[in-house]
């Protein structure tokens, strides 16, 4: 996931790169990715 | 394949090599992690011995390089070492004092791929700061390396060291380590080894101070909360359980000195009786695994009680080895600031007498002194 944090792609592009690679439904899974991107920007891993 | 014994633990791979570059240093800090007897440039490792340690530790399965000293922009080679970082792939992380000719360095040091920079703070107020570092106009110094490190967007963290000397001023690091454009704040409350044990009457603070800290570095956590990371080092001396000491002794972490020995810890040489391989002699491998002072307390098997039986044994892994040699006066034994230790409240009650009382001089660390501890009355005698 942290490979397509590219500074570009949106949350949402991001879950519908991921719902295809793991055949998993991008809106399903965006909630996940929002509180692991969320903590690591917390850490300021990320930045926002 | 070797077959492993009850004594012989498995080595687990480590993930974080300190690198003692050089004892140099042009601060003076009376609670220095290095050891009294530093040494001198003459016995340091050459660049090409520091490269292959470099090299062997990736392979080893670590990640993360603190370039440590004393101040390792001292080394001339410190560039040639950190570009070696980065062609290994390795996350480099200058721990630096910010004066001398660390500033003079940083742009070559960030273009060859330097990852991130830990600076020290002494002190908020100037003339505190330099007392306490001992080195007069060390403050502007470390101002301007600070923004040029933020200016070149490498990542920051301040490191303060907290004593009895700043503990007023915990509020003011925050504030200056916001006001720098820092990611990360350490507020280490000084863990007593080293230089800081002789100094140690001068730099206890006492428990309503150290509970004051703690309460604005939460509230601060909370208010700054996305904008700057603050991690808290609690005293020992005043905690109900010990910290585990570098992650657990042989597990996590491993300490290279400027002439070459490998240490589980940087105090780990105060322990007598542990037999401490160099890199002249042995790969860095090797000595993670089979060296006498990595095996004398990894793992679980060398506890006493009360830790033997204790639930956590494997998240505290004991306290710190150096500690209870210090304090209880046997390395095996269980560090004296965990509360379940026969020794805690004598320990306790020697840090709030030392508080109380007025401060005496600091011993500044100094390379070729012959310092012996002023310490009144040691726990164990």
């Amino acid at each position: 996931m942290l490979k397509l944090v590219d500074g570009t792609r949106s949350v949402a592009d991001i879950a519908d790169e991921l719902g295809k690679t793991y055949a998993a439904d991008p809106r399903a899974i965006e909630t996940d990715i929002l509180v692991m991107l969320d903590g690591l920007a917390e850490k300021r891993v990320l930045e926002r | 394949m070797n077959a492993l014994t009850p004594n012989r633990p498995a080595a687990p791979a480590p993930v974080g090599l300190l690198a003692e570059l050089t004892h140099r240093c042009p601060l003076r800090c009376p609670y220095c992690s290095n050891p009294l007897e530093l040494d001198r440039r003459s016995g340091e490792l050459d660049t090409a011995t520091w490269q292959r340690v470099l090299t062997e530790a990736s392979a080893l399965g670590v990640l993360h390089v603190h370039l440590s000293g004393g101040e390792p922009t001292a080394r001339n080679d410190i560039v040639e070492i950190t570009k070696t970082c980065a062609d290994l792939g390795l996350y480099s992380n200058l721990i630096t004092s910010g004066v001398g000719g660390a500033l003079s360095k940083l742009q070559a040091l960030y273009d060859v791929g330097l990852d991130h920079v830990q600076l020290s703070v002494q002190g908020v107020d100037a003339q505190n700061a330099e007392k306490i570092g001992g080195l007069k106009n060390a403050q502007p110094q470390k101002f301007e390396f600070a923004a040029k490190v933020v200016e070149l967007g490498l990542p920051l963290t301040l490191n303060s060291v907290i004593h009895r000397g700043n503990i007023h001023e915990v509020a003011g690091f925050i504030d200056l380590a916001v006001k720098m454009g820092a990611k990360r704040l350490e507020v280490a409350h000084t863990q007593y080894y080293g230089w800081a044990y002789v100094n140690r009457a001068a730099l206890m603070p006492d428990k309503a101070q150290v509970d004051e800290s703690i309460r604005l570095v939460e509230a601060a956590r909370e208010r700054l909360k996305g904008q700057l990371v603050i991690d808290l080092v609690v005293p020992d001396y005043y905690a109900k359980y010990p910290k585990a000491c570098a992650g657990g002794w042989g597990r996590k972490l491993m300490n290279v000195t400027p002439q070459g020995k490998v240490l589980p810890c940087h105090a780990a040489e105060t322990i007598p009786g542990l037999e401490f391989w160099n890199v002249t002699d042995h790969s860095l491998g090797e000595i993670w695994r089979d060296s006498p002072a990595f095996m004398a307390y990894r793992g679980t098997d060398w506890m006493k009680e009360p830790c033997r039986s204790c639930d956590r044994r494997e998240k505290d892994w004991g306290g710190c080895r150096c500690q209870a040699l210090a304090l209880a006066g046997d390395a095996a034994a269980t560090d004296p600031a965990c509360s379940l230790s026969p020794l805690h409240a004598k320990v306790r009650s020697l840090a709030v007498e030392e508080a109380a009382e007025n401060p005496p001089d600091y011993v500044y660390r100094t390379i070729g002194s012959n310092v012996r501890s002023p310490l009144k009355e040691e726990v164990h005698s």
